[in-house]
């Protein structure tokens, strides 16, 4: 009977502990609808856009930036320059109203993120955001929950990357990431950050 | 009671002047008093002491109501928490349509580095 409440109690726990990080509460995986049927997997996989032609700042600024409505026009003035699909682009751009994007990677407003000192530490754009090129619309594959920072600023070595391979989607970590983790730590001065204050400002 | 602005003053009339002094007649050593009123202390002087405040005399001292308004405080206490059990709300992104030159949004410098 002790043991039998014991069980329940434990197994309700976990299973509370297991529901508030899954996919249902975090809506990961979930493909969000945008204003434009705007794909990563086409620009990205299909034309081979790097990174940051769009995402301009996500080296030197705190966010990795939304481009501007100029910088769809740079192409699609002459691609698809009739297509329907483009017609809100080109109505943003004739009528200098801005286009709102949906936010998908939202963090809650009590954290500060800096987008740049993780790319320049060696965290690559898909050890967070996943394999952007081959989503259609866009998701998080990450739970984005205090835990989950946690993971690698306790043991970055994990997951780090040489910085040259940071905005490669397709990179696969060698079988000695561990190896190749904690030399990068030592190369790049990695600090295991995990102070409340380093987030929680 | 009188109603105008020396009523107090004004009261020293009514007063039983014979009753003060046979009060104080059998009595010895200092006493003090800080109105002829009070010293007369009669019937209307105390009543009148006692609604100094007429508007808030009476608040709070039904120990049911104070109950009430802690029980209800608790719960609202209580339930607001109950708040913080939600989604994100969606948030949307508003870049620039023509981005500025030399302005990167939520950099510290804003100045071309590369």
């Amino acid at each position: 009977m002790l043991f039998g409440l014991i069980v329940l109690v434990a197994s309700s726990g976990y299973l509370i502990y297991q529901t508030g990080k899954s996919p249902y509460v975090t809506r990961a995986y979930e493909a969000r609808q945008q204003p434009i049927q705007f794909s990563h997997e086409r620009h990205v996989a299909g034309n081979g856009l790097d990174c940051r032609y769009c995402h301009a700042s996500a080296e030197t600024a705190a966010v990795a930036g939304i481009p501007p409505t100029k910088t769809c026009m740079n192409c699609h003035s002459q691609i698809h320059s009739s297509s329907a699909y483009l017609e809100p682009v080109r109505s943003s751009y004739a009528n200098d109203v801005s286009i709102q994007w949906v936010k998908v990677h939202d963090l809650p407003d009590f954290v500060y993120f800096d987008h740049s000192i993780h790319v320049n530490k060696g965290v690559g754009c898909t050890t967070c955001h996943g394999r952007v090129d081959q989503m259609p619309l866009m998701w998080t594959v990450k739970t984005l929950q205090m835990e989950w920072c946690l993971d690698c600023h306790r043991t970055p070595e994990k997951y780090l990357r040489p910085r040259e391979a940071v905005f490669k989607v397709d990179y696969e970590p060698p079988a000695d990431q561990l190896a190749l983790g904690s030399r990068l730590v030592k190369d790049y001065q990695v600090k295991s950050l995990t102070s409340c204050s380093t987030c929680h400002r | 009671m009188n109603t105008g602005p020396d009523s107090r003053m004004s009261d020293h009339h009514d007063l039983d002047f014979t009753s003060i002094q046979s009060s104080l007649a059998g009595t010895s050593g200092p006493e003090y008093w800080r109105s002829l009123e009070e010293l007369a202390n009669t019937e209307a002087f105390r009543d009148y002491l006692h609604r100094e405040f007429p508007e808030q005399a009476s608040e709070f001292t039904d120990p049911v109501g104070r109950r009430q308004f802690m029980r209800l405080m608790g719960a609202s206490l209580a339930l607001a928490g109950v708040s913080a059990c939600t989604k994100q709300p969606a948030e949307v992104i508003v870049p620039y349509v023509r981005a500025p030159e030399e302005i990167v949004p939520a950099d510290r410098f804003s100045t071309p580095r590369r």
